[in-house]
């Protein structure tokens, strides 16, 4: 049976406790997996066009200020943080994006988040249970 | 002084273009590759930004936004304290003259804040009927603005928007 988005939402939740969203968006913001936690809500295209903007951006600045390549950009609040990360799902660019729980540990969220793009550039996954919120 | 302009219009419009052609500074683009067929191959994501010194005293920030509504919390960045308004138009599109009504209210553009509408992609077509649809647009919220056919690439084009919205206001 193939994995689905939801299973790595179950993976990752299992590492990081607590992670409130995770969600995957084309470079230019639209959503093709997205799964929450609990009571937690968010609009699927509002979060694809924020994450899909913050990301270009952070690229923006990454290269014109810094001269570099962009790898992520963080948003840090009193109660927890959203973390972007640029990856490839089915050879298309897309975006990563992890909101966490109220006390959120960033060196986690970013190695975590690192394997997991690192993993969907070449997975396949099982298009059920997309956009459902987890029990 | 500093001022803003805003260029908005459906997608495709030509609003990074015209950005690109004016600005005396290489633009901030947020261009990105379009994961869907939208007559074009890359789509602004984030905010265009480019930069014109006019004088010794005015600098005008030229700031492009995405076409598509999702979009729409950038347009809220640029909306505060703009002082002129582009809106980019395509020819013979049934959408871009569409999405023209929701911008006027979404911007909430006045009679007599500086504002120009330009219609692109006027190559192979006449830009007539266009013309006629947005004046037919315009016409019951009172409005009057200058409407040229343009082409985004040409920096004359670009220039003549430019000089149009300084005219305007000096005229008021």
């Amino acid at each position: 049976m193939k994995q689905t988005f939801a299973d790595l939402f179950k993976q990752i939740d299992s590492k990081l406790h607590s992670i409130r969203c995770l969600s995957l968006t084309t470079e230019d913001g639209f959503s093709v997996f997205s799964q929450t936690a609990g009571s937690f809500k968010v609009e699927d295209d509002k979060l694809s066009a924020v994450t899909s903007s913050l990301t270009a951006l952070g690229s923006a600045a990454a290269k014109q200020l810094i001269g570099a390549k962009f790898e992520s950009t963080c948003i840090e609040t009193n109660e927890g943080l959203m973390f972007m990360i640029k990856t490839k799902y089915q050879d298309k660019p897309c975006v990563l994006s992890l909101i966490s729980g109220n006390d959120p540990n960033l060196g986690q969220i970013r190695f975590y988040l690192n394997k997991l793009a690192a993993y969907l550039e070449t997975a396949k996954l099982s298009a059920a249970n997309d956009s459902q919120p987890q029990k | 002084m500093h001022k803003k302009v805003a260029f908005i219009g459906s997608v495709g419009s030509g609003k990074t273009t015209i950005i690109d052609n004016l600005s005396s500074i290489n633009t901030v683009n947020t261009d990105v590759e379009s994961s869907v067929d939208i007559g074009k191959e890359m789509t602004t994501v984030g905010i265009d930004y480019g930069h014109i010194v006019v004088d010794q005293e005015t600098t005008l920030g030229l700031y492009g936004v995405p076409g598509q509504r999702k979009f729409s919390f950038i347009w809220d960045f640029v909306k505060d304290g703009l002082w002129a308004v582009v809106i980019l138009v395509r020819n013979r599109d049934r959408e871009s003259i569409h999405e023209l009504d929701h911008l006027l209210d979404y911007f909430d553009i006045q009679q007599h804040m500086p504002c120009v509408i330009g219609i692109t992609h006027v190559d192979s077509e006449s830009g007539e009927s266009t013309i006629k649809k947005i004046k037919s647009t315009l016409q019951p919220r009172g409005l009057n603005l200058p409407v040229y056919t343009i082409d985004a690439r040409d920096k004359e084009c670009a220039n003549l928007i430019m000089r149009t919205l300084i005219a305007i206001e000096e005229s008021q």
